[in-house]
């Protein structure tokens, strides 16, 4: 009885860990979704000053979540979005709006890839 | 590295919390559901010690998952007879009255060799002696033979032994071993008084057993 207790509040454990991890995940895909679409706007208007303040911006918004995201995803993903997000502002300083585009392309489909490995799907079972 | 250490470290703690969980019945003989628990928690906690780009948490989600599983299973295959023959599988008679049952044998797979290499392992060297000898689900046989073929115990010759009282190990290394005393039901006083009768000290001996009925055995520490 004791043993199916501890397995109980194991469960419930691992169940918060889950939920914790997938809604901190979806939240910072959220904001940083919003912050790339931002970085997009600021390009495709040609305000490069506005895409590398925006670029900045979004930094180190990713600088700011991303260690408490290392606890519930893997690590290389985290590393790819760091080296992304580290990019824009050197591409708008260089006022290089393709390659700053192409990045926000990337990052944007990393971002995706993020949500996807933290929700439930039925392909993602196989 | 010293991540590396870290996690190892964790993961250790972790995997021994989860071993514990399981029970004592998961370090002795297993069932086959059991044996897949264990290779999997092995196989699983290896993974975030060998990458280190995999969270821990992952490793140790998916190690716990597998202990919820097995506990649950295990508490279901307590209360049905069909959850524990589906996880377990069933026993299977493989020798009767001295006659190997090739139905049986063909059924688990087994040669009659294999089977006269398991009695032999069982000190059975002759199968016209066995009366039942059952394989069971953890892959061990299981011999009862026949009467005339069974070794003669007190009760068959009218021998009246002496009980025997288990000796527990009351000193080890120079303690006390609280659990021992506890069960023998006497005080720790009591154990200092009988090593004074031989002129010890608790710290001057090695290992000290007892049983119920006061017999001893004293192993003094050796003089370096």
């Amino acid at each position: 009885m004791r043993r199916l207790l501890a397995a109980g509040c194991l469960l419930l454990c691992i169940a918060a860990a889950c939920l914790c991890g997938a809604l901190s995940t979806r939240a910072a895909c959220d904001r940083l979704d919003d912050l790339v679409a931002a970085c997009r706007a600021a390009c495709e208007a040609g305000d490069l000053p506005r895409a590398a303040a925006a670029a900045r911006a979004l930094e180190a918004d990713w600088d700011a979540r991303k260690e408490s995201l290392a606890v519930f995803v893997n690590h290389g993903v985290l590393d790819e979005i760091d080296a992304a997000t580290a990019l824009l502002e050197p591409y708008a300083a260089a006022k290089d709006a393709a390659l700053y585009r192409g990045e926000c392309k990337r990052l944007q489909t990393l971002l995706d890839r993020l949500r996807a490995d933290a929700s439930l799907r039925w392909h993602s079972l196989f | 590295m010293i991540v590396t250490i870290l996690r190892t470290a964790v993961l250790y703690l972790f995997v021994t919390l989860a071993i514990r969980l399981m029970g004592k019945r998961q370090i002795g003989e297993m069932q086959p559901n059991e044996l897949v628990v264990t290779l999997l928690i092995s196989e699983i906690a290896a993974i975030p010690l060998q990458d280190n780009t995999q969270p821990v948490l992952n490793g140790v989600v998916a190690v716990f998952v597998l202990v919820i599983l097995e506990i649950g299973v295990s508490a279901l295959a307590l209360k049905s007879f069909h959850v524990r023959k589906f996880m377990s599988g069933a026993s299977v008679l493989l020798v009767r009255d001295g006659v190997p049952d090739q139905k049986a044998l063909r059924r688990v797979r087994m040669t009659v060799l294999d089977l006269i290499e398991l009695l032999r392992a069982q000190n059975v060297f002759d199968i016209a002696t066995v009366a039942f000898a059952v394989l069971e689900v953890n892959g061990g046989l299981s011999v009862l033979l026949k009467s005339p073929d069974q070794p003669a115990t007190a009760r068959d010759v009218g021998a009246k032994p002496e009980s025997d009282g288990l000796p527990l190990p009351v000193v080890s290394d120079g303690k006390l071993v609280p659990d021992s005393v506890r069960a023998l039901q006497i005080a720790p006083a009591a154990v200092e008084k009988l090593l004074a009768d031989d002129g010890l000290t608790v710290d001057r001996v090695f290992l000290m057993t007892l049983d119920r009925y006061g017999n001893r055995r004293i192993v003094p520490k050796e003089v370096p």
